[in-house]
């Protein structure tokens, strides 16, 4: 079953066109320029029920404002959107029982009052009955670790720490699905593997679909199978995992310290990037070619020291941004 | 000199900014002289401008009250208490201390340039007004608004010294605030609600003596019934209680920083 | 039964807030008695004008704490429960409705209620204190309740009514602060000072005069079925009207991704 079928959507934000000093009097009686910014433009896809996905993309790509107008925050300008089988512009409340947010940025939580205050809180929110809900917190503190300082004010908590009591919060009416924009964000690295293990554990344990938006590509690769990547409003890539490694991780990079200068053969498929005296810095692409062909170039008694690394994802993902997409085939 | 000058200069520059705010400040202006004119109108009844309650026909009146309200909205007192007194809080004043000026000083001549500019827009509403509700009074002369702008302008920077020195107070309590308050709910109702010849025999003395008397009902008064004899007995009354409020703040603010200095180790 | 839930709802939110508040006891009650002595303080001022005239309009001493009754209390009520109702336009302007947006009740009713302002309890007690003070009958402690409560709600379906504004404007708070403040001011003098085109503000858009006068002049002072009818249907048209206005602009809400996008 879907649990996200999106198609054609868009949203357009107008401003009006400011104008100082002299231009000022001289637009003054025109009728005023409307700016339009298509925040999102023409985007459709789909999301399996239990499916971990991703959208990335760099900032003011149109993610957030995708995410919002899924869960009933924004209004689009056009396009339909159906999330567990409601419209989220039209049947907001309704929705809003099946879906919980966290807004790496925006706090929700009450930051003067203990999480647990605050988890009893949204329980009645989400008209939970007190016997139910109480095992609820029991159980999601357990799972989430958060027992020890459940009953401290917020306030006193280090970000790690809100950011999963943020997580619980969004849980407690057991939704079946999540949508979390930015969670890892400014957390420190061991923080944001604890909180990954989570979003896993959720998904699994619970069975939750779970969309997010993330900068970090450490997020991308360790939780989904699917990515979608957004640029200008649109959609540049969808695709899983698997493909985007086989497609774009399929260049190594050499580096190779040589006894003696030595005239490298040209050959398909391999580039020397960077040559200094006796050092060598070569790009590999293994679907055209493979390491063998390289070795071969090479004198194997010249070789004092060589390192292979994969290309960082995080630079396949500024290419991608960029449209340098010719690596494809 | 030049220095308080410059930083005098500077604010009203950034003031620029808070156009807004200004107007915000106008129209509640506006209500409240449109209100206290309904509410005068009323108790002086048909009589109208000829009949008097305590020396004061319906316009000097009017223009009493458009004066002291003013004098009230214009130096927006709470904002040096605050600005004073989350210094000394945050403990930011340190680094000021050793800036080639005086910190005290310059709180004061900071919000004496806002509120100048904010006077330069509020002065032309008050004076509109006035016209509009009641016409100017009987015994008004060309040669007396030089004198009562400068006793206006007094009457602003006494405001401000003394929310100062409530300020400065937050180098031994933590919050001022409530003094500020109790001290204007006194100049209001001894002040910008009244003039001194409303109040009991027994308690005009004690209001004539205080700095309330220097703020409100003298440079309305100068307004509304003027005369040379009366500018000087206000200038006077005001220079005094500004020069004996700010060598207390001074004094103050010595005390206060030398507990700073405690604290910095 | 959406009644009862939206009525669940206001109590929870005022419960966890005064829970907030009430970590900070001195200041939590310092807050409520400085205002209930603000309030008193204006008495000082009415005592020195009424040595002056007996009376403005019927309106004595007593009348006139009335007026600050029903002026303090209705206020009170307001910001006592739908604080948040007075910063809407703030939220709407920074994005800040988003969590609001993913909770499933009311929308309207989730974003007033979230915050309340302690002294606001000051200006209820001083309701209750003024009818001490003039010695009122028994029942008109159990007539203000719900004379406060609807005050209450017109004057907040004003300002949201104005605080609205925000979606297409970006100073729109400006207007509907100055819609609050002139509340505010116009209901603590008596309703005989007013005419014309005063008078017309008064029971339009600065509903002091629905919100106050009347309650004061024709529930307390003499009572008259058709301005209880007047005041209750005033006071439902307000709401209602709130609540479709609010409604409306938030197809424009941009959730702060206006001002992303320009970064």
């Amino acid at each position: 079953m879907k649990a996200i079928e999106v198609k054609n959507l868009c949203k357009d934000f107008k401003t009006k066109v400011k104008y100082s000093g002299a231009e000022f009097w001289k637009h003054l009686f025109k009728k005023k320029e409307v700016n339009t910014k298509h925040a999102v433009n023409n985007i459709s896809f789909d999301v399996e029920e239990g499916e971990i996905l991703a959208f990335i993309g760099p900032n003011g790509a149109g993610k957030s404002t995708t995410i919002k107008m899924l869960t009933g925050i924004l209004y689009p300008t056009s396009g339909e959107i159906n999330v567990l089988g409601f419209n989220p512009s039209k049947q907001r409340v309704k929705l809003s029982y099946q879906i919980g947010t966290v807004f790496g940025q925006k706090e929700q939580l009450w930051v003067h009052l203990s999480a647990y205050d605050n988890f009893m809180f949204f329980g009645s929110i989400y008209d939970i009955p007190k016997k139910e809900l109480t095992e609820r917190i029991n159980e999601l503190a357990k799972v989430f670790e958060i027992t020890e300082f459940i009953n401290q004010p917020v306030k006193s908590l280090s970000l790690g720490q809100r950011m999963k009591c943020e997580m619980v919060a969004s849980l407690i009416h057991n939704p079946k699905m999540l949508f979390f924009d930015e969670p890892t964000i400014g957390l420190d690295p061991i923080a944001k593997e604890t909180l990954r293990n989570l979003i896993k554990k959720i998904n699994k344990e619970f069975g939750t679909t779970i969309l997010f938006t993330s900068h970090d590509v450490g997020d991308i690769e360790e939780l989904c199978k699917r990515v979608i990547i957004i640029n200008d409003g649109q959609i540049v890539l969808d695709d899983s995992m698997k493909n985007l490694k086989y497609h774009y991780l399929n260049k190594k990079i050499v580096q190779a310290n040589l006894k003696t200068k030595v005239k490298l053969d040209k050959k398909v498929g391999i580039k020397v990037l960077k040559q200094k005296d006796t050092m060598y810095k070569i790009e590999v692409d293994m679907n055209i070619t493979s390491m063998d062909e390289l070795m071969k170039l090479f004198n194997a008694d010249d070789l004092q020291d060589i390192t292979i690394s994969s290309t960082p994802l995080e630079d396949i993902i500024k290419d991608i941004y960029r449209g340098n997409t010719q690596t494809h085939d | 000199m030049t220095k308080y000058l410059n930083i005098f200069k500077t604010s009203i520059k950034q003031e620029k900014d808070t156009v807004l705010d200004a107007l915000m400040r106008a129209v509640s202006f506006f209500i409240i002289i449109f209100i206290f004119v309904q509410l005068w109108s009323f108790i002086y009844g048909e009589g109208g401008t000829q009949s008097v309650i305590n020396g004061y026909n319906l316009k000097q009146m009017i223009w009493y009250l458009i004066i002291t309200e003013l004098v009230f909205i214009t130096p927006r007192p709470n904002m040096i208490l605050r600005s004073i007194s989350d210094e000394i809080k945050s403990g930011s004043i340190a680094y000021k201390l050793n800036r080639p000026y005086n910190f005290y000083f310059y709180n004061i001549t900071t919000f004496m340039g806002k509120s100048c500019f904010l006077l330069m827009f509020m002065l032309p509403c008050a004076l509109v007004m006035g016209f509009c509700f009641v016409g100017s009074v009987s015994t008004f002369n060309f040669y007396q608004i030089l004198p009562n702008i400068v006793s206006i302008l007094l009457s602003i920077l006494l405001i401000l010294v003394l929310h100062s020195i409530l300020g400065l107070l937050c180098f031994w309590i933590e919050d001022a605030t409530p003094f500020a308050w109790i001290l204007q709910k006194f100049l209001m109702l001894f002040g910008l609600f009244f003039p001194l010849e409303f109040f009991p025999k027994w308690l005009q003395p004690f209001v004539a003596y205080s700095p309330i008397y220097s703020i409100y009902s003298g440079p309305a008064k100068l307004v509304a019934n003027f005369s040379w004899e009366l500018f000087l007995q206000v200038f006077a009354s005001q220079v005094v209680w500004i020069i004996v409020l700010l060598a207390l703040g001074v004094l103050i603010y010595n005390l206060g920083k030398r507990r700073v200095n405690v604290n910095g180790g | 039964m959406a009644v009862k839930n939206n009525l669940k709802l206001i109590f929870s939110y005022l419960k966890l807030n005064l829970k907030k508040e009430a970590q900070y006891k001195t200041s939590f009650i310092l807050k409520i008695v400085m205002m209930v002595l603000n309030n008193a303080f204006f008495i000082l001022q009415w005592l020195i004008i009424f040595s002056i005239v007996e009376n403005i309009g019927g309106y004595g001493l007593n009348e006139l704490l009335l007026l600050w009754a029903l002026s303090a209390g209705s206020y009170g009520v307001a910001h006592l429960f739908f604080n948040n109702a007075f910063s809407i336009g703030y939220l709407i302007y920074e994005g800040k409705l988003d969590v609001y947006l993913t909770q499933p009740k009311n929308l309207l009713i989730n974003i007033c209620c979230s915050s309340c302002s302690v002294s606001a309890i000051g200006d209820i007690i001083y309701a209750f204190v003024v009818l001490i003070i003039t010695g009122a009958p028994w029942w008109w402690y159990l007539a203000i309740i719900p004379i406060l409560i609807i005050g209450a709600l017109i004057y907040v379906g004003m300002v949201i009514i104005f605080q609205s504004l925000c979606f297409y404007i970006k100073n729109g708070s400006a207007l509907a602060n100055m819609i609050e403040s002139a509340i505010t001011m116009f209901g603590t003098y008596p309703p005989a000072i007013f005419s014309g085109v005063a008078k017309f503000l008064l029971y339009t858009i600065i509903p002091v005069g629905f919100m106050i006068f009347i309650p004061a002049q024709y529930l307390f002072l003499g009572f008259n079925i058709w301005y209880m009818l007047m005041f209750l249907g005033f006071a439902i048209l307000v709401v209602s009207l709130a609540f479709v206005c609010f409604k409306f602009g938030l197809k424009r809400y941009t959730s702060g991704s206006l001002f992303a996008g320009r970064l």
